[in-house]
């Protein structure tokens, strides 16, 4: 059912402006593995990722796992990447998509393992997308945090209170 | 409606009444209150009813007024409990203090999400200009608008930024919603 002038069903894309926008920390590679083009949150905050740099040893495997190289990529486009910024150590989490003229698209955004790690990069919620769900993830790991140090405190709290009946059971029994 | 408020609420009336009147006034107060919650779990939820019993007791022990109170506690929660608890999402949120209002509304939205019983309020941005914004307050919970102009001008302090902030449309007088006037100078909040 087609209605209007609007598009054909299942034909609409990105525009390049677009997609930027979309995948802030996205990159590209070409077939020789130089940078084409980094998002704007990616090329701000690792400045040695630009268009005509080769990646080199930019970025490696997280968990020095080697370096990341073409074959590698290929081998592996069913699966997630974890890579590592070496300059900074930053830790980007996605995929790579092949895409026009043997080029590499990386699609994807920081991972983070504890909320403090935004702002210790020089990041804030303006440098994600906002369809991004890392922000909800840092939520997250922080409500955890909140909730062990909660524990922590009812756990002292209660030691507190149970050394006190105690003594105080002693004063009774002398 | 019986909805829940965040522990971490609760948690900064203890903080600040602690923190400004002693340990002593606190167990007064939650002893008025009727509250017999030891440590309050910051991401657990306890019924709104918990929260308005400690601000009102509060009031009467203290001999402030509710207005002050929550005015008050909005700072507190913005300078002291939401820092500790969440103080690197906070300097994520943005920079100055424009920035960080503006994302606000996005900010709740996750929390809600994240939380979804614990209905956290919507905020709305409009009519932003370098120096002002009109801020939308909306919230199924009664006579919290003066925690709001607290965490306004918590804000203002956090980021050196004078703020004047009126309220130009309230609920609790017919309004949809609460809305109100913040103001700033541009120069500072750059």
């Amino acid at each position: 059912m087609k209605t209007g002038d609007g598009p054909p069903p299942g034909a609409l894309g990105l525009e390049p402006a677009q997609f930027a926008a979309a995948f802030p920390f996205h990159f590209a590679l070409d077939r020789e593995f130089v940078f084409l083009q980094a998002g704007a949150s990616l090329a701000r905050i690792c400045p040695d990722i630009r268009p005509g740099v080769p990646l080199g040893g930019i970025l490696v495997r997280a968990g020095g796992r080697g370096p990341v190289t073409r074959d590698w990529v290929l081998e592996n486009m069913s699966r997630f990447f974890l890579l590592e910024h070496t300059a900074s150590g930053l830790q980007l989490r996605g995929q790579f998509v092949s895409t026009v003229g043997d080029a590499l698209l990386f699609l994807g955004s920081p991972w983070f393992t504890d909320s403090l790690q935004i702002s210790e990069f020089g990041l804030g919620f303006d440098d994600f997308a906002i369809h991004d769900p890392v922000v909800d993830m840092l939520l997250v790991l922080q409500s955890t945090k909140a909730a062990v140090a909660d524990g922590q405190k009812l756990a002292k709290k209660l030691t507190e209170q149970r050394a006190e009946l105690q003594a105080a059971n002693e004063r009774l029994r002398t | 409606m019986l909805t829940a408020m965040y522990g971490m609420v609760n948690k900064a009336v203890e903080e600040m009444v602690c923190k400004h009147h002693g340990e002593a006034e606190w167990q007064k107060i939650k002893k008025r209150a009727g509250v017999e919650v030891d440590v309050f779990m910051t991401n657990e939820s306890y019924p709104d009813d918990v929260t308005y019993r400690l601000v009102g007791a509060a009031s009467e022990v203290l001999g402030v007024p509710t207005e002050q109170i929550l005015n008050g506690f909005g700072e507190h929660w913005v300078l002291h409990t939401a820092q500790e608890g969440y103080g690197a999402l906070m300097r994520a949120g943005g920079d100055n203090l424009p920035d960080f209002l503006r994302n606000l509304p996005n900010f709740h939205q996750r929390v809600s999400m994240v939380f979804p019983n614990l209905q956290p309020p919507r905020f709305d941005c409009t009519d932003i200009t370098a120096g002002s914004l009109k801020l939308h307050y909306f919230s199924h919970r009664e006579g919290l608008a003066p925690f709001v102009v607290g965490i306004m001008r918590g804000l203002g302090k956090m980021f050196q930024t004078p703020v004047t902030v009126t309220r130009v449309a309230a609920k609790a007088e017919g309004a949809d919603h609460d809305i109100f006037d913040v103001t700033w100078e541009p120069a500072a909040a750059a």
